[in-house]
């Protein structure tokens, strides 16, 4: 399939620093791309040149396949956006926000209802948007994104400033946008657990550069998973099983080892029965993403 | 064509027409009333075309050029205030016609200003009934004279308002430009060089053509081309970081 979004050594630089390195990005169509990094990573400066905001240092950004400096207004038409803190005219109402983009678009008049419905606006639609709450602002934002029809939306932290009761509303309404609407979306966030519930694939990004892309399934295959051994005397047990060559570390009563395959496993299990110790659980524990993302930085900061 | 219409009905949509309506009268009130309250007995001129001259005085050294620049201001502030410039600059429209747009309100407000300016001044000059008759001809060449003149400060104000969030620096920087361009305005080998004194040195009532009075029309050009070309390489070009 072809790429919607592709990046090729995007670099921006502010001053001296560094902020987007070698970034090559790449969004499918059908995806819910989740960009995951943690704050000052450099995913809002990566959307601003996305969207032809900001100018790289170097590097290209494709949209549709197309090179972004010479084909923005054509590509643009395909693409909605929501960039950082929410855009709005505060003394309009939101259905007043909705018409002037609606006319730029030249689209027609019952397209504000549509979207209106979809965030759940209609109610607010009257109100000015200077009185509406960050969530409505948000949803405001989204709507308008969407007024186009586009292929793509490009969402930089939707979820930001939200009640978990909006949070939950607005990942569940992400994820059905490619299966209902078949919009492909690349959406932000420093959270690991949210990028888990919405994204079919992953790129993370850490101090400017990209640690990781692919499937979310990919990223939980990369870290092994470590199994638990649930055992009698788990002190003595351990040292049997460092004597005989195994990392073992002591948690809370319990004996861990990293990276066991099925045939290991079986083995320690063996070689713990015939010590007459006895064994009461054997589990496996899949790191989570926290975690795995701790291990691909190799930093112990967390987002 | 049609996508700079739309823009020019969106600038339209956003716009407070009162708090525009009460910026066009203040001016013209202010200026039009004293001078026409005043005494000119004392000299044996035109008692109108003496009164016109205060008038002209009064708003084209201060009134004028700063609503020019509150106008520009009033311009971008809807995109400056709340995000707004992300929101429109990611839409399938070029920045020049984002640009020109702005750029034609803001030509649509200092026309209309004149407009109001010389009404004022001729509802005033009936309402106190003052007798002497002055030509139209000179009134009507002296709006549009100050109209063209003020288009410099009015690029160079647009330019101003882009580098600006706020609306207090660049009024700030208007106020303490436009008020030593009476002093500016004496000076013949400067002042139609300033452009805060252009506007009052093309009102000056006179008999000759339009931009005879004491400015070359070169100047004016120049002075448009430079703002202009200036505002809008910036406008284009520039990140969007808000
Ligand atoms: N205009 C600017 N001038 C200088 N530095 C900047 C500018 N914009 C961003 N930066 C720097 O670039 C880095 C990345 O910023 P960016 O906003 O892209 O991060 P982010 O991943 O979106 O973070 P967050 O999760 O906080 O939104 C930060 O260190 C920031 O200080
Ligand atoms: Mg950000």
């Amino acid at each position: 399939m072809s790429n919607l979004i592709q990046t090729i050594n995007l670099t921006r630089r502010y001053g001296k620093q560094i902020v987007v390195k070698d970034l090559n990005l790449e969004v499918k169509q059908g995806e819910v791309y989740g960009f995951l990094g943690p704050n000052g990573a450099g995913k809002t400066t990566t959307i601003r040149m996305l969207l032809g905001l900001i100018r790289p240092t170097f590097g290209e950004v494709k949209l549709f396949g197309k090179p972004l400096n010479n084909h923005r207004r054509e590509v643009l038409w395909r693409v909605g956006a929501l960039v950082e803190s929410p855009s709005y005219y505060g003394h309009l109402t939101g259905r007043e926000n909705l018409e002037v983009t609606r006319r730029l678009l030249g689209l027609p008049r019952e397209r504000i209802d549509e979207v209106l419905s979809l965030v759940r606006l209609t109610k607010a639609a009257d109100k000015k948007v200077k009185k509406y709450s960050l969530g409505m602002k948000q949803r405001l934002g989204i709507a308008s994104a969407l007024l186009g029809k586009p292929d793509l939306l490009i969402l930089d932290e939707p979820t930001n400033g939200l009640d978990p009761a909006g949070i939950q509303e607005i990942r569940e309404f992400i994820m059905d946008l490619p299966k209902q609407y078949g919009i492909s979306v690349l959406v932000s966030s420093h959270l690991l657990s949210e990028m888990e519930q919405m994204a079919t694939q992953v790129g993370i990004i850490h101090q400017g550069k990209l640690i990781f892309q692919g499937s979310i399934t990919t990223l939980q295959k990369k870290s092994r998973p470590r199994i638990r051994f649930g055992v009698g005397d788990p002190r003595e047990a351990q040292h049997v099983l460092q004597s005989r060559g195994w990392q073992v570390s002591l948690q809370e009563g319990e004996l861990w080892i990293d990276g066991l395959d099925r045939n290991a496993t079986a083995q320690i299990v063996e070689c713990l029965v015939k010590e007459h110790f006895s064994v009461y659980r054997v589990e496996e524990v899949k790191p989570s993403l926290e975690e795995i993302f701790l291990r691909l930085t190799g930093k112990e900061e967390s987002l | 064509m049609t996508v700079f219409l739309r823009l020019v009905s969106n600038e339209w949509i956003k716009l407070q027409k009162w708090l525009v309506l009460v910026l066009l009268v203040v001016g013209p009130i202010f200026s039009v009333i004293p001078s026409l309250t005043m005494d000119h007995s004392s000299t044996e001129a035109n008692q109108l075309l003496m009164a016109y001259s205060t008038a002209v005085l009064q708003y084209a050294w201060i009134f004028f050029p700063i609503l020019t620049g509150v106008f520009a201001a009033l311009i971008c502030r809807y995109e400056h205030i709340n995000g707004g410039w992300k929101q429109l600059l990611v839409q399938p429209v070029s920045r020049s016609q984002i640009y020109l747009a702005k750029v034609f309100l803001l030509l649509l407000f200092t026309a209309t200003s004149q407009i109001f300016f010389v009404s004022a001044f001729l509802v005033g000059t009936w309402w106190y009934g003052i007798g002497d008759s002055i030509s139209w001809e000179i009134i009507i060449r002296s709006a549009i004279s100050g109209w063209l003149a003020v288009l410099p400060l009015a690029a160079l104000q647009l330019w101003i308002s882009f580098l600006w969030r706020s609306f207090g620096v660049p009024f700030a920087i208007n106020i303490a430009l436009a008020l030593p361009s009476i002093l500016a305005a004496q000076s013949e080998t400067f002042g139609p060089y300033y452009p805060w004194a252009q506007p009052m040195l093309a009102m000056v009532p006179s008999e000759g053509d339009i931009l005879d009075a004491s400015i070359k029309v070169w100047v004016i050009l120049v002075g448009i081309l430079i703002a202009g070309i200036g505002g809008w390489l910036h406008f284009i070009r520039r990140d969007m970081e808000w």
